[in-house]
């Protein structure tokens, strides 16, 4: 390696390291005060701990009720996800594949929902009145409904038939090639265009 | 037309919609009826009133219109500062650096971080006995240090910093995305014909990432005009008013009860959003529309 390239390697550690301890910094502060005592960690200093209070953790854990607030979490995480993925990729499938006139309306349409802002009293009625309200399956299903806008978006985004560059790994002409035509449409989509969306 | 038809059913669109009418745009519709009526908390009745609650907005004895100038500015300089960062983060890990695997890895944790954690950590690092005084200290220079959510402008420079450090992350991730599908081709026709790094640049990595600058530019401008938690968090739209966005106040109006001019703060807001997303995505697809 010539003198200038090396220089070079060495002005890139250097500046990728500084980012890295600056994001660092604040992460291993939280980390070191939670196994402080109250009145140590008010101070929320680099001070080595005094005494080390690893019961801080079982304290959040019990107190919190973690276990069960984690499980709710990764549950509604679960469904809405799932359940985002398969409608926003199907959905995005058609509006980004068959595009006429209507479809770039109801892609429009969608999208804007991304600048909407949510009324949520109405939000509450609305929820009463398909009788989803205080269910697992409503908090799901509105999670998901929540995320189309930008899920659609995003899918549609990456699998736009043209000359960019994510575009090309997902060109329309896969959905087209040998056999897509006696597949359903479902098969379809999914031996075409989804893998090249991973 | 008929293939078409058979490999792009209507039907497939049914999901997203129903759910996305239903649970989307009703309560959004809704909203947007309500921020024409005097709804509040002091009076069951709510009559219809016209545009008077957008009048009281745009009325010069209230500070609305300087909370509007807030969030355009929040939104501007922390889109512009995350992008850039994150497109040059990217393109000096997408190389073959050494660690960049932990480079990558830290530099995302931040975003997964919940903001009031965010919050509460820079507060006691910002408060004048501080880890940042403390350290600007430690190196001699006392003069740099101040209360760093109090004094002049710096609250306002503070909460663009904790975001740019929690969202840097984020959107280097989607650029990293982007440029690893950019075939090596291009750059090895462009050296051939003799480009230096800043003409690959301009003229293969950014017309080949235009996807991703879409997609991150629609992120950070949403996320920006809709700022909440890290403000509410670490200044709670103070010194004063002096940090106060569109959704602090909205917030603070739900709380004191004035339902109405809050809805119709949240309407202006889905339209500024509205029409500058048309324009941005307009913008930025031209080329993939083609």
């Amino acid at each position: 390696m010539s003198r200038q390239a090396l220089l070079l390697n060495l002005c890139k550690h250097v500046a990728i390291w500084l980012v890295s301890l600056t994001i660092m910094v604040p992460l291993l502060l939280i980390l070191l005060n939670s196994v402080k005592t109250q009145g140590e960690a008010a101070s929320m200093s680099f001070a080595w701990p005094r005494k080390w209070m690893l019961s801080n953790y079982a304290e959040v854990i019990q107190a919190g009720k973690l276990v069960r607030s984690f499980g709710n979490s990764l549950y509604y995480a679960v469904v809405s996800v799932v359940l985002g993925i398969i409608v926003c990729s199907m959905a995005a499938f058609v509006l980004s594949r068959r595009r006429t006139r209507l479809n770039r309306f109801i892609y429009y349409f969608i999208v804007l929902g991304i600048a909407m802002p949510v009324n949520h009293i109405a939000l509450i009625k609305v929820m009463q009145f398909l009788n989803l309200m205080n269910t697992g399956i409503g908090l799901g299903l509105l999670y998901t409904a929540l995320q189309v806008p930008f899920s659609v978006f995003l899918i549609t985004a990456l699998s736009l038939p043209c000359r960019g560059s994510w575009m090309k790994r997902a060109p329309s002409t896969a959905a087209k090639a040998s056999g897509c035509s006696s597949l359903s449409s479902f098969r379809c989509s999914r031996r075409s265009l989804q893998p090249l969306c991973c | 037309m008929n293939i078409q038809k058979k490999l792009y059913p209507g039907y497939f669109l049914l999901g997203a919609l129903v759910l996305y009418v239903f649970l989307y745009v009703i309560p959004s519709l809704a909203g947007i009826y309500f921020s024409f009526t005097d709804w509040s908390r002091f009076d069951d009745a709510m009559r219809f009133i016209g545009l008077q609650n957008y009048r009281t907005i745009f009325s010069a004895d209230e500070d609305y219109l300087l909370y509007i100038w807030n969030t355009l500015k929040f939104t501007v300089v922390s889109s512009v500062l995350k992008t850039v960062l994150g497109l040059a983060l990217a393109l000096l890990l997408a190389g073959g650096l050494r660690g960049k695997h932990f480079h990558r890895a830290v530099i995302f944790l931040p975003s997964v971080l919940s903001f009031l954690i965010t919050g509460l950590t820079f507060q006691s690092i910002l408060k004048p006995s501080g880890l940042l005084n403390a350290m600007l200290r430690a190196v001699g220079l006392d003069s740099l240090t101040r209360h760093w959510l109090f004094e002049g402008d710096w609250p306002f420079w503070s909460v663009v910093g904790i975001d740019v450090w929690k969202g840097t992350g984020y959107i280097m991730t989607i650029f990293l995305a982007g440029l690893t599908t950019i075939a090596k081709d291009y750059y090895e026709a462009a050296a051939i014909d003799g480009a230096r790094f800043w003409r690959k640049f301009l003229h293969v990595t950014v017309p080949l990432l235009m996807p991703a600058f879409a997609v991150t530019t629609v992120l950070n401008m949403v996320y920006g005009l809709r700022v909440f938690d890290i403000i509410y968090v670490t200044t709670k739209g103070g010194p004063g008013n002096q940090t106060e966005v569109l959704y602090t106040i909205i917030f603070k109006l739900f709380g004191y009860g004035y339902y109405g001019v809050g809805t119709a703060l949240s309407s202006l807001m889905f339209a500024i959003m509205a029409v500058l997303g048309y324009f941005i995505i307009k913008l930025l697809n031209r080329e993939v529309e083609a």
